[in-house]
């Protein structure tokens, strides 16, 4: 099974044991009020979720941090013609949540994306008045486009360039 | 740095207006985000010589906590 071990966190390719973890997460509030779909999850739903998922090749990876896994961090629609994927990440546990993990996460994830897979771009759709992960999305390098789908759920595109600048500053400040 | 240009700072890191912050506040009603807490922690090495670790952070529950982090190096 595929981990990824940097900066202090361990991602783990998600299997069909954490399925009813990762929906309850999902589901709660705290999570769910930020993202596009908001509807309740339900098993069956979940089990749907998770088919498509292994058969588009998409990465979902528990964020283990210490032991404790704390969130959800993934490279979805991995199109290695255009060099491109789409990134997402939550964290679900509470005493994690606005802390340096969810960087320490994005960078794991992001020098994979980078140096082993090779692409050269990275993208994410953000709705607009989520203005928490607007603000983190930038700080890490995505630029918004004016392409909006329904719902004001925005495009940001990182540029690789753009991310190895903007990594630099935040390994410097968190010495990692 | 003084207190009040600490506070300044923590305005900027947070988007608040100039002069919202006081020291009493709990972080919990503020956008303290993990961009603030990078933003926190690069500070403090640049600006105060002092390595804060994000583990002292997370258990910061309010401003004034903040304030106690790096309370040794602010002038008077």
């Amino acid at each position: 099974m595929l981990k990824l071990e940097k900066y202090g966190v361990c991602l783990r390719l998600i299997g069909p044991d954490d399925l009813e973890m990762v929906r309850q997460w999902r589901n709660s509030p705290e999570v769910a009020n930020y993202m596009a779909y908001r509807e309740h999850i339900t098993p069956e739903m979940q089990q749907n979720w998770y088919k498509g998922v292994c058969e588009r090749g998409d990465l979902y990876f528990i964020i283990n941090v210490a032991g404790k896994q704390v969130g959800v961090i993934n490279l979805k629609n991995i199109d290695f013609v255009k060099s491109e994927s789409e990134g997402g990440i939550f964290i679900a546990e509470k005493s994690f949540q606005n802390t340096h993990i969810t960087y320490c996460a994005s960078l794991c994830q992001g020098d994979f994306s980078f140096e082993v897979l090779r692409l050269q771009r990275g993208i994410i759709h953000v709705l607009d008045d989520n203005k928490r992960a607007i603000r983190y999305n930038l700080s890490i390098g995505y630029k918004p486009t004016e392409e909006v789908e329904a719902g004001g759920n925005r495009l940001y595109t990182l540029e690789k360039s753009d991310y190895y600048r903007m990594s630099a500053k935040i390994k410097k400040a968190l010495q990692i | 740095m003084n207190k009040q240009e600490f506070f300044a700072q923590l305005e900027e890191f947070m988007e608040l207006d100039e002069g919202r912050l006081t020291g009493v506040e709990a972080l919990d009603d503020l956008p303290w985000d993990s961009l603030a807490v990078v933003s926190f922690i690069a500070m403090a090495d640049e600006h105060l010589e002092l390595a804060v670790k994000p583990a002292s952070l997370a258990e910061a529950k309010s401003v004034a906590d903040l304030l106690a982090l790096v309370a040794d190096k602010l002038d008077n």
